[in-house]
């Protein structure tokens, strides 16, 4: 059986390392994939404390990770398509040094 | 030390590196790719931690779905075209080495996982579909409900962002007298 707490520090690694990717990346798909890590590592944190505990619960968590997980990042791929058409380029920091009014 | 305690030291290991490769990756598609690894090493974690049925879903949703739907929009905009002229060259040997290493690794933690499985070494506390299901829609159906809302705004907020990105489009081409 895995320890608790390195289930959970493995999810802590996770969640940092999208976080850093939010902060760091200037390119919108990446910052959209360093989103999905951070959610992804919640949804691991949700599945350790479920099987810790030996409750269902925790999973049925997950369960409601997935779908704000699917919609985001169709909403965010959208958003992205139209940035693309409407600036030319997917760099964020770019994009909000162009003021377009 | 048990043996889903090693199919789960491995799989953090491996998903913690192809996380970092995401992170400093230079290549979109490269990107997409270790991601697609990361979710196959945290759905191995997620199943030796006692949840086979939310890593059939991970790898299901997070690796068919989302990671495809990256795909699409890369292959769409065409950014390895725009934004990084070297990527038309050939990948070198470091670039395909990391991540040989890193999906072999993985492969062999799923033996690992399949020969434990086979001889019948489990957590003691796997939760089964059945409890799932259970828990899910007698005490959690609101949740269902509000889950299928938020697919159903996704879907139309998708959508609308789409068909403004499309008159945005033909307005530029009708600006640029193409039309």
């Amino acid at each position: 059986m895995v320890p608790a707490e390195h289930a959970l520090i493995v999810a802590t690694i996770l969640f940092c390392l999208g976080a850093i990717g939010v902060l760091v990346r200037r390119n919108f798909l990446f910052v959209l994939m360093a989103i999905e890590i951070m959610l992804n590592a919640a949804g691991l944190a949700f599945v350790a404390a479920s099987g810790i505990h030996g409750q269902p619960d925790g999973q049925i968590f997950f369960l409601f990770i997935l779908p704000v997980a699917a919609a985001e990042v169709a909403i965010g791929l959208a958003l992205g398509v139209l940035l693309r058409l409407r600036y030319g380029t997917l760099d964020l920091w770019q994009i909000a040094q162009t003021r377009e009014d | 030390m048990t043996l889903l305690a090693v199919i789960f030291y491995i799989a953090a290991a491996v998903a913690i590196l192809a996380t970092g490769a995401v992170l400093f990756a230079r290549n979109a598609v490269n990107a997409v790719l270790y991601l697609l690894v990361s979710l196959f090493g945290v759905a191995l974690m997620m199943y030796s931690l006692g949840g086979a049925f939310v890593a059939i879903l991970e790898i299901i949703v997070y690796a068919g779905a989302i990671v495809v739907l990256f795909l699409f929009v890369i292959m769409m905009l065409n950014i390895a075209r725009i934004e990084q002229h070297k990527d038309l060259q050939p990948p070198t040997r470091p670039q395909l080495l990391v991540p040989v290493i890193l999906a072999l690794v993985l492969m062999a933690d799923l033996g690992i996982a399949i020969y434990a499985a086979a001889a019948g070494v489990s957590s003691g506390k796997t939760i089964t579909v059945t409890a799932i299901g259970e828990t899910l829609y007698r005490q959690h159906y609101l949740g269902v409900e509000l889950a299928s809302l938020v697919l159903l705004i996704g879907l139309i907020g998708a959508l609308h962002l789409g068909s403004a990105a499309w008159f945005t489009h033909q307005k530029e081409a009708n600006q640029d007298g193409t039309c």
